[in-house]
């Protein structure tokens, strides 16, 4: 079921990838992209998603809507799903966030139901 | 003694060359607070041109040219910013001229009389050009000055050109921060850091020690280019329900803008792209 879901946004227009990362910083599901190794991907990111969320409490919000880090060659956007979950998409950078990140609302609920 | 003008709204913090501030602060009027080595002090600002100036340390107390001269003598000094009202301004002003801090000669100081500044910081006071103001001297004399414990630098640093931390460039630093992303509707605070410590700092927040996170998220999402190709580092965007915070590259520094939930992404994007191309062999390789 989480693999359809992760279909459904992959098959948006510009990303490549999708995973949903565990709090152990582990893949529990992915989609796309086999040429990245998406355990060592999700080992990094996750200190991206700690350090964002360190952040967020400094400035007194404990909760993330979204993280975007864009590269020249590629785009990542981190979703917290719950109990530590999150959903890293790898966009291509022209790829249309807005468009991304509201099919993503749309269906958070229902990710989220799934873990 | 700043304590009796107006306060006004603070719009922002700085460390940089007082005589750099004026210099790009030509339709500013309100009060800057300045705080350098043991002493403090204020000037207050008209149109870019100084019109009441203080200063004090320990028991030395400065008010007018004098406190205008040492303040431009010192390389980098802290700044606080109040923006005044119309009213707000006549009142200081009025204030200033009342404690004796007056000081309308600035615009002498500013066309370039570097023999004037340099007769001036060695005390040479009397004698004043036959075309300063009557009004001007008068203000000047009925200063009670107390030497202050303070040392003068070798060379007077108002000649000079400017010197930042970090060696930016003033002139980009002051159009893109001062200038535009401050002026965007949303925009809180922005910071320009480097290595976890912020060079420089404007806006209603202070952002020196969110910086030090904002550094440790950077570092972290640099580090995917590690483990896959990604080209080099353009964005970072946290986004939370009270507002974003972002982070890019400017020059061999980089950028943290504080933003509330209102801000148009797309306006703070197109200013970023704006940064000349020099970025590109800073740390725009990452």
């Amino acid at each position: 079921m989480l693999k359809k879901e992760l279909q459904r946004l992959f098959s948006l227009e510009g990303v490549n990838m999708a995973l949903v990362i565990d709090p152990e910083g582990r893949v529990s599901e992915e989609i796309g992209a086999a040429s990245i190794d998406g355990n060592q991907l999700a080992a990094v990111v996750s200190f991206v998603m700690a350090e964002s969320k360190t952040m967020a409490t400094r400035l007194g919000h404990e909760q993330i809507s979204m993280v975007f880090v864009e590269f020249r060659d590629m785009a990542l956007l981190l979703f917290p799903l719950k109990k530590y979950y999150f959903l890293l998409l790898i966009t291509h950078p022209s790829a249309n966030i807005g468009q991304i990140s509201y099919e993503l609302k749309k269906n958070q609920e229902h990710i989220c139901s799934l873990l | 003694m700043s304590d009796s003008l107006p306060h006004g709204v603070i719009i922002g913090e700085m460390q940089v060359p007082f005589k750099w501030m004026l210099s790009h602060a030509a339709r500013f009027q309100g009060l800057i607070r300045v705080r350098v080595g043991g002493g403090e002090g204020y000037v207050v600002v008209q149109k870019g041109r100084p019109v009441g100036c203080y200063f004090q340390q320990e028991d030395a107390v400065l008010r007018g040219k004098s406190a205008y001269l040492h303040l431009t003598s010192v390389l980098v000094v802290n700044l606080v910013i109040h923006r005044y009202t119309s009213e707000e301004m006549e009142e200081a002003i009025h204030l200033v001229k009342v404690s004796g801090a007056g000081y309308p000669e600035v615009d002498a100081l500013s066309e370039g009389r570097p023999g004037r500044v340099l007769a001036e910081q060695n005390g040479e006071t009397e004698g004043e050009p036959a075309d300063a103001p009557a009004a001007d001297m008068a203000v000047d004399t009925s200063i009670t000055v107390k030497e202050p414990a303070i040392q003068k630098p070798a060379q007077p640093v108002a000649e000079k050109g400017v010197i930042l931390p970090s060696g930016l460039d003033t002139e980009n630093l002051a159009h893109l921060l001062l200038g535009r992303l401050l002026r965007l509707p949303g925009v809180q605070a922005v910071s320009i850091f480097g290595r976890g410590t912020s060079v420089l700092s404007i806006g209603n927040v202070n952002l020196d020690l969110l910086v030090v996170l904002a550094d440790d998220m950077l570092q972290a999402a640099k580090a995917i280019s590690l483990v896959m190709h990604t080209g080099s580092f353009v964005q970072l965007t946290l986004q939370i329900p009270a507002g974003k915070v972002i982070i890019a590259p400017y020059f061999n520094e980089y950028l943290c803008i504080l933003t509330g939930p209102e801000v148009n992404l797309g306006q703070i994007r197109k200013i970023l792209k704006e940064i000349p191309a020099a970025a590109d062999t800073g740390k725009r390789d990452s």
